[in-house]
């Protein structure tokens, strides 16, 4: 798989989440719609893998996303008003 | 009528009541159907539905006869090449203040990027409103 850096995983994180709540919606109202599902199960995995990737290389996107070594690597990220956290690309 | 201790829903509330009128509409599914049930229109005739303007009555596919053709030039009410009273209304003989939303379809989607920027997956949702001034004098 390409490799991506920190802010290009965080925007591809950031474009799966999204897409998966607009499919969330039409989902809602359309429960049997075969594309739809297909397409929930393709951003889901790729969001998952995107997750996955980031928060083994830069730490637990939320709480429950890393566990506690020697360090509680939660506080050492970017906090979310810092510009860091924030940038796109 | 107590309709809370009849469990009934507010769909039941309102369903036979302001559909009677509609004779072959599919009270019991209305909730999905009713555009479908709109554009067919078996059940509207010329006598329930006229045009109040041309007086003419309604074809089978709802709208007034003086917007599509025979009787054009003799509506006063059309206005650049539709009747402004009835016109194309495909919703013709339905019950009044009721909202109707057709139901989305699975096509026309942006790309993931393009959909992030516009906010929207759907390209047939993606309708920006941009203000503009209002058009009644002296109002801002």
């Amino acid at each position: 798989m390409m490799t991506r850096d920190r802010n290009a995983l965080m925007h591809d994180i950031r474009v799966y989440g999204f897409a998966l709540v607009e499919v969330n919606l039409y989902l809602d109202t359309h429960p049997g719609d075969q594309a739809a599902i297909a397409c929930y199960n393709k951003y889901n995995r790729l969001l998952e893998e995107a997750y996955v990737e980031y928060e083994s290389k830069y730490g637990p996107l939320t709480i429950h996303g890393g566990t506690a070594d020697d360090c509680w690597s939660w506080v050492e990220g970017p906090w979310p008003w810092e510009y860091s956290a924030n940038v796109s690309r | 009528m107590n309709y809370n201790a009849e469990n009934r829903t507010p769909c039941d509330r309102i369903g036979e009541e302001l559909f009677s009128h509609v004779g072959q509409m599919p009270t019991q599914h209305y909730g999905k159907q009713e555009i479908r049930a709109t554009s067919s229109s078996p059940s509207l005739s010329a006598k329930t539905a006229s045009c109040p303007t041309c007086k003419a009555g309604t074809s089978r596919q709802g709208g007034c006869a003086c917007a599509r053709g025979t009787g054009r030039s003799s509506c006063p009410g059309r206005t650049s090449g539709r009747c402004r009273v009835h016109g194309e209304d495909q919703l013709a003989g339905l019950p009044l203040a009721m909202a109707y939303v057709p139901m989305q379809q699975w096509r026309n989607l942006y790309d993931l990027e393009n959909g992030f920027e516009r906010g929207t997956l759907f390209k047939e949702l993606d309708f920006p409103f941009y203000p503009t001034a209002c058009p009644r004098k002296g109002c801002r």
